[in-house]
């Protein structure tokens, strides 16, 4: 019980950090997006940066946002099947269902893991990526496996509040 | 073998993302390519200009719908021409196609607007099967009019400019829409519905809604001056909405903006993690020359060109009303393109081919989202809706025919803006 506990704590704790950082990360885009669109007005140029960071956030609120739908079970699914069985079928096949999605995100973030690995032995470079400042193109890339390994933490955990109420939380 | 597993399990509800990752990676191992190839793909998401207006134009959608928009555009549009013979049928359709354009995901208009207008159809004497077939359809009406998100997303994965698909979206939606209408009017006549004009009330009313029937003015008006782009415009919009719901009208209080952020998010993530997927098997699907093998197979069955468009239809209906239309676009558009090539079809023709399919296959009968959607917010049984969609749909058919058919609906008006 007390496994269980813990569990859904961590469940909310990051649910509730990825959350924030969305909110911020959107926030951010709009600045960047107005200050680019004023800038052009204005006759100016904007800085490279502004649009790399653009492109990549862009990335990065998806994947978040990824991460929030496997917490909330909103990822978009064919759920014929939902309609027609009855509660308790319904939650035997979705437990099934969430242990493959869970162990097949856990594959993607393992391959995101080789995919990371093998552009650091490349080295690309962001140039001026971080206010002018150069970065390690597969820094921002480390979202991916982040990512995908939480997506399969929530898949996996996701028997927790079924047991309990019925429905998926 | 492998693939049937994953189609298998997608139709048990494996999220989508998952089910055509598998596929791609079972395909990319098959030919013996790197499997972390796929985040190659993942990445080259990033490479796409135009991909920050499906976050930013969603998070406009949810702003707009978590106001008091809907209200304020019922009431300015029932003044307008609530005094038509069904004229309140009419009202619920074009406040029903606006949001839906800002919201994309057609359930959140049934869900929004439905409670309060099933009780003002029943109310001015529409039947209730009438009531629940008009909100039913009128879920995904506006799917084709500017800055619709599966519009968006069309244009991302076929190259298609979006501005342009902008343009090409609006007839063919005003089909939809002038189609419907005329059906609630013949309705309303019969059953002699009328509401008095009440044109003191016009001028409050348009001020009420000022704030929101500006919006698409500024959107499109802006991106074909040229001074914005697509990504820009998205910007705009969320800055402005900000400004007009939050401070203007202060329909969203400042503490709920981070809850409407993080819906928002996601929404998006499912859409862009099923993108990155698509484009993956996407490329398994280009480098073994896949559509080619369709097309010598089809060839002989659909000889010409209207053939091949009548086949299109039916099969994007069945998609449509199996498949959620982002994920829909993501994984049949790039099978589809080359063949529609081969055939001549334009793609900005196809594209609103796709989309008029996908809207209607919404609420087709035995699966379509909006059917299931709709029972659980008015709380009738599926087969009620299932009656009561029927006449709605056969006239929605009846204007696809036109969409499919004449291709000027669709081009005519994108070769009067180019020419400008």
């Amino acid at each position: 019980m007390k496994v269980m506990q813990i569990i859904d704590a961590i469940r909310r704790i990051i649910k509730s950090i990825v959350g924030w950082c969305v909110v911020i990360l959107l926030l951010w885009m709009i600045c960047l997006g107005m200050t680019t669109l004023l800038m052009r007005w204005m006759s100016l140029q904007p800085p490279v940066w502004l649009d790399l960071q653009l492109r990549q956030m862009v990335l990065w609120v998806g994947l978040l946002g990824g991460i929030l739908a496997a917490a909330n079970d909103r990822h978009i699914r064919i759920d014929i099947l939902d309609h027609y069985l009855n509660e308790s079928l319904k939650n035997k096949v979705k437990i099934i269902i969430n242990s493959i999605a869970g162990i097949g995100s856990l594959f993607l973030s393992w391959l995101a893991v080789i995919f990371v690995n093998s552009e650091k032995s490349y080295d690309r470079q962001l140039e001026g990526f971080l206010f002018g400042l150069t970065i390690s193109e597969w820094l921002t890339e480390m979202i991916l496996p982040i990512s995908f390994g939480l997506m399969s933490f929530y898949f996996l955990t996701a028997f927790r509040p079924l047991s309990r109420t019925g429905k998926a939380e | 073998m492998i693939a049937l597993v994953f189609i298998l399990l997608a139709f048990s509800g494996l999220p989508l993302f998952l089910a055509i990752s598998g596929l791609a990676l079972a395909g990319f191992a098959k030919e013996s390519l790197q499997l972390s190839l796929y985040f190659a793909e993942v990445m080259r998401l990033a490479n796409n200009p135009t991909l920050m207006a499906i976050p930013l134009f969603t998070l406009g959608g949810y702003l707009l719908a978590e106001s008091n928009a809907s209200r304020r555009l019922v009431n300015l549009v029932q003044v307008l021409i609530g005094w038509l013979p069904g004229g309140i049928a009419i009202v619920t359709l074009l406040v029903m196609a606006l949001l839906t354009a800002f919201t994309g995901a057609s359930g959140i208009t049934i869900i929004a607007l439905g409670g309060l207008m099933l009780p003002t159809l029943l109310k001015s004497g529409f039947s209730e099967r009438f009531s629940l077939g008009l909100l039913t359809s009128s879920g995904s009406i506006g799917l084709l009019f500017p800055p619709s998100l599966p519009l968006i997303l069309y244009g991302v994965v076929s190259s298609v400019p979006i501005d342009k698909l902008f343009i090409a979206g609006i007839v063919p939606g005003l089909l939809f829409v002038i189609c419907i209408s005329l059906f609630s009017y013949l309705k309303g006549r019969r059953n002699a519905l009328f509401r008095p004009s009440e044109p003191a009330k016009l001028w409050p009313a348009l001020k009420g809604s000022l704030g929101e029937i500006i919006l698409p003015v500024i959107i499109i008006g802006g991106i074909y001056s040229g001074k914005f782009t697509v990504s820009e415009a998205a910007v705009l919009t969320v800055v402005y909405l900000l400004i007009v719901e939050v401070v203007l009208y202060r329909d969203i209080k400042l503490v709920d903006l981070p809850r409407i952020f993080i819906q928002s998010s996601v929404l998006v993530g499912g859409i862009l993690v099923i993108l990155a997927a698509a484009l993956a098997l996407t490329n398994y699907i280009i480098f073994t020359d896949i559509p080619s093998h369709i097309l010598n197979l089809i060839k002989n069955f659909l000889p010409n060109r209207w053939a091949f468009l009548i086949a299109l239809n039916i099969f994007l209906l069945i998609v449509g009303c199996l498949m959620d239309i982002f994920s829909a676009l993501v994984v049949i558009v790039p099978l589809i393109l080359p063949l529609a090539q081969a055939y001549g079809v334009d793609f900005l023709h196809l594209g609103i081919i796709f989309l008029a399919n996908l809207e209607i296959g919404y609420s087709t009968p035995p699966v379509g989202l909006n059917l299931f959607i709709a029972s659980f917010r008015f709380q009738k049984p599926i087969v009620q809706l299932y009656r009561a969609a029927l006449p709605f749909l056969l006239i929605q058919l009846l204007a696809l025919l036109a969409i499919t058919y004449i291709p000027a609906l669709s081009l005519a008006s994108v070769a009067l803006f180019s020419s400008k």
